[in-house]
């Protein structure tokens, strides 16, 4: 596999004002705040943390969907890098055909006054990749692709319900072809019996189209059904990546630790043990010292954890983290012997 | 037997009226509670779980009507059932059970305070509505209620604005509130849906150990089975206004007697299945709409094991396949 998309110490600062009248010193949010990491080629990498850690920014500010303060986004496309976070404002327009976004609610992100099919074609309209026959063929393509049913092309959006809806955005997302997708919370606001149909449709569309996808989420489960690798975030910063496996059964940082914990078991039987921490997420114009982590953290004890801020490193093959006890510690991950038990209702159903 | 209940809910239906004419929402639920334990009741969105649990108190707004059934309500003191179903929704009557005996928990911990008053001052009304305590002595409580929630700080957490809080400390305060008289039965529906893990895990800790402490009963709504599996003893599952399965938490996770709930087991990403990288078996279809509810068993055109003629031919109803697991499906009705 060959590395398609490398993030180099990309910050997002967000003016806040000064910090008082009379200060020149002027205050930002850092909502990312120099985070690094590679994405492979065909590969899914999620990004979970707590609401606000900066996901979202994240995902946005690599697709300069907002202007990032820093930082460089290498994608590389065929023979050549190219620097996204340089681009003029018409260079980008011609790299956003190959990296697209996929929002969380599929109420909001669709114009209600433009047609299904109206929808889907208009990157290709304004692009000027397709126009008549060759432009409808494209569009029916993609929606049977995508699971569409093809007669309700000309329908408008509120005729279709949440997981429709969710099709026709990624049915968008894919006209044109792009080789990286940002899927922002794609199932959180669907119904359960839902989420599986829309999880499975990306699982097979990225098998298809050789798609990268770049998956945030908050759902825990979810993020481990659809990465390969996931990325922990908080308070703008990575804590820790690794293989699905390695963070969600042997994780190196304390808070993956609690995040992990957290999970609600698949068997009743077994008892949850959760990791609680201390205190409450900081606020992030103000963020703690040192290892931002520390006031929470259950294994601070030194003075470096309040004065240095942690370096992400690999401690080992492709388990990367950012805590200065990362050698030292030995820490739970999520509940291993969670077996799906085989319903014995199954045949009958 | 005496007194083994605390609610028993009898076919209640609740129906929707959209301009002269009324759609069932709700199409005959059965329901009944054992005094101190806890209820999880479990659906996706639209399958009228909170409109369930709001008709409980009576919350219903204008256009919901209950048309049929009974809510019978024993208290704690086991004397006479009260029909809270005819009680008047704005009358004394239930004005007195709702926060004193029986108090609820609402999703949206940002929308479920008033941002003009003080956390301690929205809390200790309900105190003096209920209980007969002098000022002082309503913010003492106040203030202990709030300490044994876990947050840092009360005295002084008590005259802030709800402002001040994050979403997990006013979800706290909310279970706060909702303890203040020791309500025999607390209605949580989705507290947990709007928070992170780790504050869900800490919320739902809580819940268990205020349950234990105060004996209180809860009926727990989400959508999610693995949050109602780690809280609930005994699992209700709804689907398009009906209750089709309803048994012990252990059951209903092990052995799943209904299609829907089979299905659903299936359909959640689980760490297990990780483990196995088995794929997810989506349920088919989606939820049909309200004014297109499918004949007989709402849920025979998702159904993998639909029978013609008999599915889509009248409702099944609910009944035992073994001790205290119920089912409501001709599968298992011959």
């Amino acid at each position: 596999m060959s590395t398609l998309i490398e993030v180099q110490d990309l910050k997002m600062y967000f003016p806040l004002g000064r910090a008082n009248l009379f200060s020149r010193h002027k205050v930002f949010l850092r909502a990312v705040d120099g985070v690094s990491f590679k994405l492979q080629k065909g590969e899914t990498l999620g990004l979970v943390g707590e609401s606000g850690s900066g996901k979202t920014t994240l995902g946005r500010a690599i697709l300069r969907l907002i202007e990032p303060t820093g930082g460089r986004i290498l994608f590389k496309n065929g023979n050549g890098v190219t620097d996204f976070a340089t681009l003029n404002r018409s260079q980008l327009r011609r790299q956003w055909r190959h990296m697209q976004m996929i929002f969380q609610d599929p109420y909001a992100s669709l114009n209600p006054r433009m047609t299904v099919k109206e929808i889907i074609g208009e990157s290709l309209v304004a692009n000027r990749l397709a126009s008549g026959g060759q432009m409808d063929e494209r569009i029916l393509d993609i929606a049977r692709l995508c699971g569409l049913n093809i007669r309700q092309l000309s329908r408008y959006p509120h005729a279709f319900s949440g997981g429709q809806r969710q099709r026709i955005a990624i049915a968008r997302a894919l006209v044109m072809h792009p080789q990286f997708i940002v899927c922002d919370e794609p199932v959180s606001a669907l119904d359960v019996s839902i989420q599986a149909q829309i999880l499975n449709l990306l699982k097979d569309l990225q098998q298809e189209l050789d798609l990268t996808y770049l998956f945030i989420a908050h759902d825990l489960s979810a993020v481990a059904y659809a990465c390969d690798r996931v990325a922990v975030m908080y308070l703008g910063r990575l804590v820790e990546m690794a293989t699905t496996k390695a963070l969600y059964y042997t994780p190196r940082h304390p808070y993956t630790e609690a995040l992990m914990s957290a999970i609600p078991p698949d068997d009743p039987e077994l008892p949850m043990q959760p990791v609680f921490l201390e205190g409450e997420q900081p606020n992030p114009a103000h963020p703690p010292s040192g290892c931002t982590f520390h006031p929470r953290c259950r294994y601070a004890d030194t003075e470096r954890c309040v004065t240095e801020v942690p370096r992400f490193r690999e401690v080992s093959t492709g388990h990367l983290i950012s805590c200065h006890h990362a050698e030292s510690l030995t820490l739970t991950g999520a509940l291993e012997h969670q077996i799906p038990v085989e319903p014995e209702g199954a045949e009958n159903a | 037997m005496t007194q083994r209940y605390l609610l028993r809910v009898k076919n209640l239906k609740i129906a929707l009226r959209v301009d002269k004419n009324f759609i069932p929402i709700v199409g005959g639920v059965d329901l009944s509670l054992e005094s101190g334990k806890v209820l999880g009741l479990v659906g996706e969105s639209g399958c009228g779980k909170s409109v369930t649990a709001l008709s409980l108190l009576r919350l219903l707004s204008k256009e919901l009507k209950i048309e049929d059934g009974k809510i019978l309500f024993y208290g704690q003191n086991g004397d006479d059932a009260v029909d809270i179903a005819r009680l008047k929704p704005k009358g004394k009557d239930i004005q007195k059970i709702r926060g004193g005996t029986i108090s609820m928990i609402f999703q949206e911990p940002m929308s479920s305070f008033s941002p003009l008053h003080t956390i301690g001052y929205q809390i200790k009304e309900v105190i003096q509505l209920h209980l007969n305590v002098s000022k002082e002595k309503a913010r003492e409580m106040t203030i202990e209620l709030l300490e044994r929630v876990g947050i840092g700080d009360a005295t002084h957490a008590v005259d802030r604005y709800p402002g001040a809080f994050s979403g997990g400390m006013r979800q706290r305060a909310m279970i706060a509130k909702a303890l203040s008289c020791t309500p025999s039965l607390l209605i949580a529906d989705e507290p947990t849906t709007a928070l992170d893990v780790t504050i869900q895990a800490q919320i739902l800790k809580l819940m268990r150990d205020m349950q234990q402490e105060f004996g209180t009963s809860i009926i727990f709504i989400s959508h999610d089975l693995g949050v109602v599996g780690q809280v609930a003893d005994e699992v209700a599952i709804m689907y398009m206004g009906y209750i089709v399965e309803q048994g012990p938490t252990k059951e209903i996770f092990k052995i799943p007697k209904h299609p829907y709930t089979v299905n659903l087991l299936a359909a959640i990403p689980r760490l297990g299945n990780l483990q196995a990288r088995k794929r997810l078996e989506p349920i088919k279809g989606t939820v049909p709409g309200l004014f297109s509810r499918p004949s007989g068993c709402a849920f025979h055109p998702r159904c993998n094991s639909f029978m013609s003629g008999i599915c889509d031919g009248a409702f099944p109803e609910l009944k035992e396949v073994s001790e205290n697991h119920c089912v409501a499906c001709y599968l298992y009705t011959q």
